[in-house]
């Protein structure tokens, strides 16, 4: 019974890995919060257009660099480094045998290796990652390659067992490995973040940055870089950068405006599969639209408006997983009446049903200002709260045909008025730098992410251990 | 689940290829791999000795990401094993949030074989027997050997 009690975790809610989705949406889930997260929320579209949430199931970091990795190297777009990359997960075999995990490596690297591969032949046109999207979320090729990254960083950590020692007081790397690194569901922590950049992404000439959503002062999340360094040890720059959304016990994607506009530059270029669709319209009272077909493209209109499409356009698409229909509850919207600024533009058809803005508001996550709360965050609470959006897919019977070279130019027309009103409405919201905030709300300005100690954070709370590992 | 069975099969054939000493592995039924059944001799020098334990191993859906679950068929004697009709092993790797997707089926057996001569009183679930092991040996010894000639006589 004990054990069954230990063992036991919830099964916690949403897609392993989640649609590209504005950053407007967290402003709206935080409306209700502390002063401090409506601010760093506010001020997140300016930079961070976009994010993508992963299930929070104890793997959300270590999924989310491994997906992170996958699609950078997409928008890159170039198929040698990308095949290089590739021979760089075989070559981890040897490494594997030398630190005694053996027989492993057709079970976890080949894997990993392979989509790469597959994924360099497809370059330097794509599906803008949609096919590695789907496979990310089909549980057992998605454990597959979130654990190769594991696994690798783990043999790598024990390979270097003398840089880590330095970092890990109370035990040593092996010990370390075994606990912290080897067993699934268990959280990314510091030193495994660290030793992951180190192994794999890094040396792929990605820097990381983890950007700190939390009560710590400041109008902007606090990010905390992990760069690629040149043979001096100074950094590299100009390279791609996979940033990551924290959240005391959960980490999900965070993309920068021009990255998502990267992206789809790439996918454009590929009429066969890059084809935007227009939209069925299905205005209601509670302001419900749907988006129907391969809307990628409107990537690059951060300021697209449902209205803008009303284009009696068939949807088209040649790949059958985006022909989904994808429900949303959005938050109730108190904040200013401004619709969402960047209405989804996902890879399936999606329909929202907003609430109405003068909808009471669901109890908010975050006390205001509770002391003791500090920067306690619990994922489960968030994603449970009626407040958060919960997806549900639908099939749905599209018609698709491949689109005319006139329904082509109308998108590139269409592409160039969304940009000129993003910036008009990117300037509109702005929040008033000039305007004072009352320092009285920031109640933990001793929190210093770029210091933070994993498990510091839980031996505050005082929580059990089984607890802390179903955190994530 | 493909994923699964492959290295379900994989290592299903690599242990009938190299068998473990004291154990003998079959699948009760060769339409599932996930289900194996797995008779262990009583370790020579400890209480079990003379005795033959039925074990059943079975193998998740979700393997090697997640556990899997090992559990004794013969009643036996042991700290570390449910005294119920269910007879499950506590076996730390085994827990969720220990078990480890690069650890394979032999270490697991290996484990509950060295178990057997080397009951971990301190993981216990029969906290009666666990006392008895620490603080009445011979007691404890006579128990064991009594359980085993009585359930599991080869």
């Amino acid at each position: 019974m004990e054990r069954l009690s230990n063992d036991w975790r919830p099964d916690a809610p949403g897609p392993l890995v989640g649609r590209q989705q504005s950053t407007s949406a967290l402003i709206a889930e935080y409306a209700q919060a502390d002063p401090v997260y409506v601010n760093k929320t506010k001020a997140l579209p300016q930079i961070y257009s976009h994010y993508r949430t992963l299930k929070g199931d104890g793997n959300c970091g270590w999924r989310a660099l491994a997906f992170g990795y996958f699609e950078t190297l997409l928008r890159l777009g170039d198929a040698s480094r990308m095949l290089e990359e590739a021979a760089r997960f075989r070559a981890f075999e040897a490494l594997m045998h030398a630190v005694g995990i053996p027989d492993l490596y057709e079970d976890f690297i080949e894997p990993t290796a392979d989509l790469l591969e597959q994924q360099a032949a497809t370059l330097p046109n794509h599906d803008g990652g949609a096919a590695v999207l789907a496979i990310f979320n089909e549980d057992a090729p998605s454990s597959q390659l979130t654990y190769s990254f594991k696994l690798i960083t783990s043999a790598w950590m024990k390979s270097n067992a003398e840089s880590y020692a330095g970092f890990l007081p109370d035990m040593d790397v092996h010990t370390y490995c075994a606990r912290n690194i080897e067993p699934f569901s268990i959280e990314l922590d510091h030193v495994g973040l660290q030793a992951l950049a180190t192994a794999i992404i890094n040396e792929a000439g990605m820097a990381i940055e983890v950007l700190y959503l939390d009560r710590s002062a400041g109008e902007e999340v606090t990010p905390h870089r992990l760069p690629v360094l040149d043979a001096d040890g100074n950094e590299k720059k100009g390279g791609p950068t996979i940033r990551l959304l924290y959240r005391p016990g959960h980490y999900d994607l965070l993309y920068k405006t021009e990255d998502v506009a990267e992206m789809s530059r790439h996918t454009l270029s590929h009429p066969e599969i890059r084809l935007v669709s227009a939209p069925q319209i299905a205005v209601s009272n509670h302001a419900q639209f749907s988006h129907i077909g391969d809307m990628d493209i409107l990537a690059d209109i951060p300021g697209f408006s449902s209205s803008m499409f009303q284009m009696p356009f068939t949807p088209t698409s040649t790949e059958p997983y985006q022909s989904k229909v994808e429900t949303f509850s959005s938050a109730p919207c108190t904040m200013t009446p401004t619709p969402p600024l960047y209405p989804s533009y996902q890879s399936k058809a999606e329909t929202f049903s907003s609430t109405p803005r003068t909808a009471t508001p669901a109890t908010p996550i975050y006390p205001s200002v509770d002391p003791a709360v500090k920067e306690e965050y619990s994922p489960k609470a968030a994603t449970a709260s009626p407040i958060s959006p919960a997806p549900k897919e639908l099939p749905i019977q599209a018609d698709f045909k491949p689109r005319t070279k006139q329904q082509r130019k109308y998108d590139r027309r269409f592409k160039a008025q969304g940009e000129q009103i993003q910036s008009d409405v990117l300037k509109d919201c702005s929040p008033d730098r000039s305007k004072k905030e009352d320092p009285a709300h920031f109640t933990n300005q001793a929190f210093q992410p770029q210091i933070w100690q994993p498990g510091r954070v839980y031996e505050k709370a005082g929580e059990p251990e089984a607890s802390r590992r179903a955190s994530s | 689940m493909a994923t699964a069975q492959k290295r379900i099969t994989k290592e299903y054939a690599d242990i009938q290829k190299k068998p473990l000493d004291g154990m003998r592995i079959s699948l009760p039924s060769e339409a599932d791999i996930h289900q194996w059944q797995i008779l262990i001799d009583g370790p020579k020098g400890s209480p079990y000795e003379g005795g033959v334990f039925n074990l059943h191993l079975s193998l998740p859906m979700e393997y090697p990401f997640k556990p899997p679950t090992l559990s004794f068929k013969t009643k036996i004697y042991h700290p570390n094993v449910t005294n119920d009709d269910k007879g499950s092993m506590c076996l730390g790797m085994l827990r969720a949030d220990e078990w480890k997707p690069s650890s394979k089926i032999d270490a697991v057996l290996s484990f509950a074989q060295g178990l057997l001569s080397e009951p971990q009183p301190d993981d216990a679930v029969e906290g009666g027997i666990a006392r008895e092991y620490k603080e009445n040996k011979k007691e404890f010894v006579k128990n064991a050997k009594a359980w085993t000639k009585q359930y599991a006589k080869k």
